[in-house]
């Protein structure tokens, strides 16, 4: 519990310690390939869910990243399985849907399943 | 209580285990890439927006399964009624593609083609919901409708599974259309050379 320091550093010094506690660029980046992937279809957004495989995938595909995403914030002790099914989701989409929303969803969805398997938790850094 | 000295080793990533996923992640995508260049692999696309598009073909064979009304939902919450057009078992050769898109940095055509005689452009199934159809340049030396082959002493036979067989020949078609989504399933693409920049050919 950091007690000393200014008042202004303590939120800083919060921020800094969560984002450590948790794999957070992997939450961010599945969470962004599964905004893209989800939104891609859309210029308009005047229909959600588009029929076929291309808009069925697109809407769990990106629906599934970004709650991928989530838990790689607030659930980071599942990392390396939701790591594994990031990637793969992500491979999946490039024939699914939009090629995978133009390469970029399936790119950022396979960097972030990688970080987030590899991420140590600090917890078991010790038996690591 | 994590002291300074341990900071160093908590909340890091293990490279080798990052190598151990991505890697196989990225060959994996290679060879799906190159597998659905060749035609190996179909696709599936879905999209929405608003575009007009010039396309011309050698030959180009489809079913027209059904036209089918259907309902938008506009912004501003108002209800726009569109049709969508259901073709199915669609066969593209020598195709050239072209469609003009304005973004914030400017018209960019996008040109996709396909060689005259290599292997066609397929799609299984293909849903447009066409708002409106303001123009159709047509022109060609044979567009056959209902005809679906033909025997061979001349008199037409009826191959079609329930849908309208459309046939054409050296179609060139000018469309200024307005469709507001479009999905394809089953899209199998060989050889075809997509390129984008903003002074690009059209194919009309």
């Amino acid at each position: 519990m950091p007690v000393s320091g200014a008042h202004g550093a303590v939120p800083t010094r919060a921020l800094a310690r969560w984002t450590r506690d948790r794999p957070f660029w992997a939450g961010l980046l599945t969470a962004a390939a599964g905004l893209v992937i989800l939104v891609l279809p859309g210029g308009r957004f005047t229909v959600l869910l588009l029929p076929g495989l291309a808009g069925t995938s697109g809407f769990l595909f990106g629906a599934g990243l970004c709650a991928m995403g989530l838990f790689f914030w607030f659930r980071p002790a599942g990392h390396r399985a939701v790591g594994v099914t990031a990637v793969l989701v992500s491979v999946a989409s490039l024939v699914t849907t939009n090629l995978g929303g133009f390469v970029v969803g399936m790119l950022l969805g396979i960097l972030g399943g990688s970080l987030g398997f590899a991420w140590e938790d600090p917890d078991q850094g010790a038996q690591a | 209580m994590r002291h300074a000295a341990a900071g160093r080793s908590t909340g890091r990533r293990r490279w080798g285990r990052f190598a151990a996923l991505f890697v196989p992640a990225v060959i994996a995508v290679v060879s799906i890439g190159a597998g659905v260049a060749t035609g190996a692999v179909p696709v599936a696309l879905a999209m929405q927006g608003r575009q007009t598009l010039a396309f011309t073909a050698e030959q180009f064979e489809a079913e027209a399964t059904g036209v089918l009304p259907s309902f938008v939902q506009n912004a501003d919450g108002s209800r726009q009624p569109v049709v969508v057009l259901q073709l199915s078992k669609v066969r593209i050769q020598g195709a050239c593609i072209s469609t003009a898109v304005t973004t914030p940095l400017g018209t960019y055509v996008l040109h996709a083609a396909t060689p005259s005689g290599s292997a066609p452009i397929e799609v299984g199934n293909a849903q447009i919901a066409i708002e409106s159809l303001d123009g159709v340049g047509a022109a060609g030396q044979e567009i056959l409708l209902g005809h679906g082959a033909t025997a061979p002493d001349g008199t037409p036979v009826d191959t079609s599974t329930g849908g309208v067989p459309i046939r054409a020949g050296n179609i060139a078609l000018d469309i200024s259309a307005t469709a507001r989504w479009a999905t394809v399933d089953q899209l199998t693409l060989s050889g075809l050379t997509l390129q984008v920049g903003q002074d690009q050919k059209r194919c009309l």
